[in-house]
């Protein structure tokens, strides 16, 4: 394992793992002295009969509540600033995130709107959220995109149908409280993309430029578990262990990439997912042959070590056998789920190539990507997704 | 020079540096500073309140009971800061209004009221106050607070002004002419009784103050015409007689105009009305008596011709007839001609005072044209006499 010296920084949230592990969440709000909290979520995890312990929990500790469920997948600008208004109106002084990426995501953006006033656009980019956002606890109900560990939150300029992240330390919640009872009623393909999802943020994170031993360890960690237990079936979907596994595979990699950064993966999948309205695992498979084909000349060790985990035979040496047996194997882990991993079915074309190359060149996830491209490479790869 | 690549990747590593954490902001989320800071905030805040000259408390609804007190309760009153905290606003200011007030706060949202009362300190003496009472909620609580503000020194200058208005008042009122005020709309801001009195003989019912002065235009003419108010440039001082007829009355007022003007900006006008009805009628009067006078004196001179010429005739004819007779006649006719040559010098005399009537006065006979023969005749011979 490579020992990086160069300065590295590792920012975690308090973790509590395990299963009810939500019922932490009226203590921690009571805590943090949060007398009334603002629950983000979905409708769909709302109708849960598990959401009901973490009312109760709110209850005994005399924390009052709102519930704001206007959340859309690849959350808008406009969800979050209806969010914060509720927020803001209702004095809260907490929240309280319950679903899967879009809805932490949403959360985050809440938060920094709350705290910092303005427009959630203002906060657009890296390092820009000054003031703490209120206190966030999160229960993630899917295993992938690791944001109630992360500083990162995608949300989308729904005027100019763009994915823009906001990186920040300040995102970083200050509980995750995982646990498996939640991810029971994932339907398949969202389990399957979220698990992708996390395989991705790990290969990522471990050949980010900004990857340090820390996040090697949880990088790889994370790799191993996704190689795991994938594919996916659906007789495993009650499976706590199975369940277990996928959460924690996320969390390794959630802290691996919040600490090192991400790639080229997704800075692509964030222009697609932003044009086309994709979901994130979905845009992140169409993206991942050809940019792990870019990046191998850069990382060939570490996407060696990789190929090995994920089942690549070590006969095979070969650059182009490595990646493409890599491939396989991740396509493989998609079992039944089948998404046409053509960017035409989706409506690209030709012509939007100059728009998606302006949009991954201007991406930060890309500055940590083992191999910087420039507006040809780019050009080229989306050319090869058509 | 750098090229676009050469500063693109410059901005690349800008943002690695940021996205691993060595960023400006780039800290784990911290409660701490903002703490700080807001601690600082209520510690200035605390200063302000303490430095303040007015009495500060903060106090329970209904039962007013005082929950904190600034540094200056207890410099005023004589109580520390823990007696202070044992006590209820009533102990201070035993005010039937404040105990209204502060029983029926719990109920409004938020209101406020002031209100005048004693506060009695500790040794006893009592202070004028305004007692500035208002609610406030803050959170789920609602407190009350109130600013208590010595008005010892304004309840003497007050009284000094009182005292002020009432010698002016007096002063003013004494004056049987009238003395009022208006602005440069003629709204009426001083006035007199005399003024008053005017207004109300006009028929002029409700408040004075206030009232345009235009409202009296009805019963006022000059030379300018009826519409009196309208043609009078308040700007400019003037004198203009104004005759007043209301109700079969009639009187001559002299107007003054005194314009105040401010920094070379027309501010109001002192207006100056003396009935000067008498002096004017006795003028008048003058004048007619003085034109008999100088009527009866033109007579006496025609008078005068007519009794000489005839006189002489009567001497010449008795002269060339008889000497006796004209002898004996002589004695007489000297007689009656001493008593010609006596009213002659009398109207002589006449003359000057008819001279000083004409002046003063503008009466004068002497352009008449029927007279002015005899009356050159006559200023001629005196003239060859003397």
């Amino acid at each position: 394992m490579e020992m990086v010296r160069e300065h590295r920084k590792f920012v975690v949230p308090e973790i509590i793992t395990g299963e009810n592990a939500r019922i932490y969440a009226g203590k921690y709000a009571s805590n943090f002295h949060s007398d009334t909290v603002l629950i983000a979520t979905d409708t769909n995890a709302f109708r849960q009969k598990w959401i009901l312990e973490i009312l109760l929990s709110l209850d005994e500790a005399g924390t009052e509540y709102i519930i704001f469920s206007d959340i859309e997948p690849n959350p808008r600008d406009y969800n979050v600033m209806a969010g914060a208004e509720a927020y803001l109106s209702e004095e809260c002084t907490g929240i309280l995130a319950i679903g899967g990426g879009s809805v932490l995501d949403c959360a985050k953006g809440i938060g920094i709107v709350a705290a910092n006033g303005g427009n959630i656009l203002d906060y657009i980019g890296v390092d820009l959220v000054k003031n703490p956002m209120p206190p966030l606890i999160c229960v993630p109900t899917t295993a992938g995109s690791a944001a109630d560990v992360s500083q990162y939150a995608v949300i989308r300029n729904a005027a100019k149908k763009t994915k823009n992240l906001i990186i920040s330390k300040s995102l970083v919640p200050d509980v995750t409280l995982l646990d498996t009872v939640p991810l029971m009623t994932q339907p398949v393909d969202v389990t399957v993309n979220s698990g992708i999802d996390a395989l991705t943020h790990g290969i990522e994170a471990y050949v980010s430029n900004g990857a340090s031993h820390f996040s090697d360890l949880l990088a790889l960690e994370s790799i191993k578990l996704s190689a795991g237990f994938f594919p996916f079936s659906v007789d495993k979907a009650d499976d706590p262990d199975y369940r277990f596994q996928s959460l924690m595979a996320s969390m390794y990699a959630g802290i691996a990439f919040s600490n090192a950064g991400l790639g080229l993966i997704h800075a692509m999948s964030h222009a697609i997912g932003g044009l086309y309205d994709l979901p994130h695992g979905i845009a992140s498979s169409i993206v991942m042959r050809s940019a792990i084909q870019y990046n191998y000349s850069s990382s060939i060790r570490k996407y060696q070590k990789i190929a090995r985990i994920l089942g690549v035979s070590p006969d095979i040496t070969d650059d182009k056998k490595v990646v493409k047996g890599m491939f396989e194997k991740i396509m493989g882990m998609r079992g039944s789920i089948d998404n046409p991993l053509s960017l035409s079915v989706y409506g690209a074309s030709k012509d939007d190539i100059p728009d998606l190359v302006a949009r991954s060149a201007g991406d930060p996830c890309i500055a940590t990507n083992p191999r910087i491209p420039g507006q040809k490479d780019l050009s080229n790869l989306f050319e090869s997704l058509l | 020079m750098t090229t676009e690549k050469e500063q693109y990747e410059e901005d690349l590593k800008e943002i690695r540096n940021r996205i691993i954490g060595f960023g400006e902001a780039s800290v784990k989320k911290s409660y701490y500073p903002q703490l700080q800071y807001k601690q600082g905030e209520l510690e200035r805040f605390r200063v302000a309140l303490d430095s303040t000259l007015d009495i500060v408390f903060i106090l329970e609804p209904v039962s007013g009971h005082i929950i904190d007190a600034n540094s200056r309760a207890e410099k005023v009153l004589g109580y520390t800061s823990k007696e202070l905290l044992k006590m209820t606003i009533f102990d201070v200011a035993d005010n039937d209004r404040l105990h209204q007030i502060i029983a029926g706060m719990e109920s409004v949202i938020q209101t406020s009221e002031i209100i005048r009362a004693q506060v009695v300190a500790r040794d006893g003496p009592t202070m004028p106050m305004e007692l500035s009472v208002s609610s406030a909620r803050f959170n789920k609580d609602r407190y009350l607070t109130v600013v208590c503000r010595d008005i010892t020194e304004r309840e003497e200058m007050e009284a000094a002004i009182c005292h002020s208005e009432f010698q002016y008042r007096t002063t003013i009122n004494t004056l049987h002419d009238i003395l009022v005020v208006i602005d440069g709309l003629f709204n009426v801001i001083i006035f007199n009784d005399a003024f008053e009195t005017l207004c109300r003989n006009c028929g002029i019912s409700g408040d004075i103050q206030g009232m345009n002065f235009k409202t009296l235009n009805p019963f006022f003419s000059s030379d300018r015409g009826p519409e009196l108010c309208d043609s009078l440039l308040l700007h400019e001082y003037f004198e203009e007689d104004l005759k007043y007829r209301h109700g079969g009355k009639f009187a001559i007022y002299s107007l003054r105009n005194m314009p105040i003007i401010e920094n070379g900006v027309y501010k109001q006008s002192v207006l100056y009305m003396r009935d000067t009805t008498e002096y004017s009628l006795l003028e008048n009067m003058k004048k007619e008596a003085f034109l008999q006078i100088d009527k009866n004196m033109e007579q006496f001179a025609v008078l005068n011709d007519h009794v000489r010429n005839p006189l002489q005739i009567i001497l010449s004819t008795v002269s060339l007839e008889s000497d006796e007779v004209a002898e004996k006649i002589m004695p007489y006719i000297k007689e009656i001609d001493n008593l010609i040559k006596g009213l002659d010098n009398g109207w002589i005399e006449s003359e000057k005072v008819r001279n000083m009537i004409a002046r003063h006065y503008g009466i004068s006979l002497i352009d008449r044209s029927d007279i002015a023969d005899v009356i050159n005749y006559l200023q001629d011979k005196c003239k060859s006499e003397e």
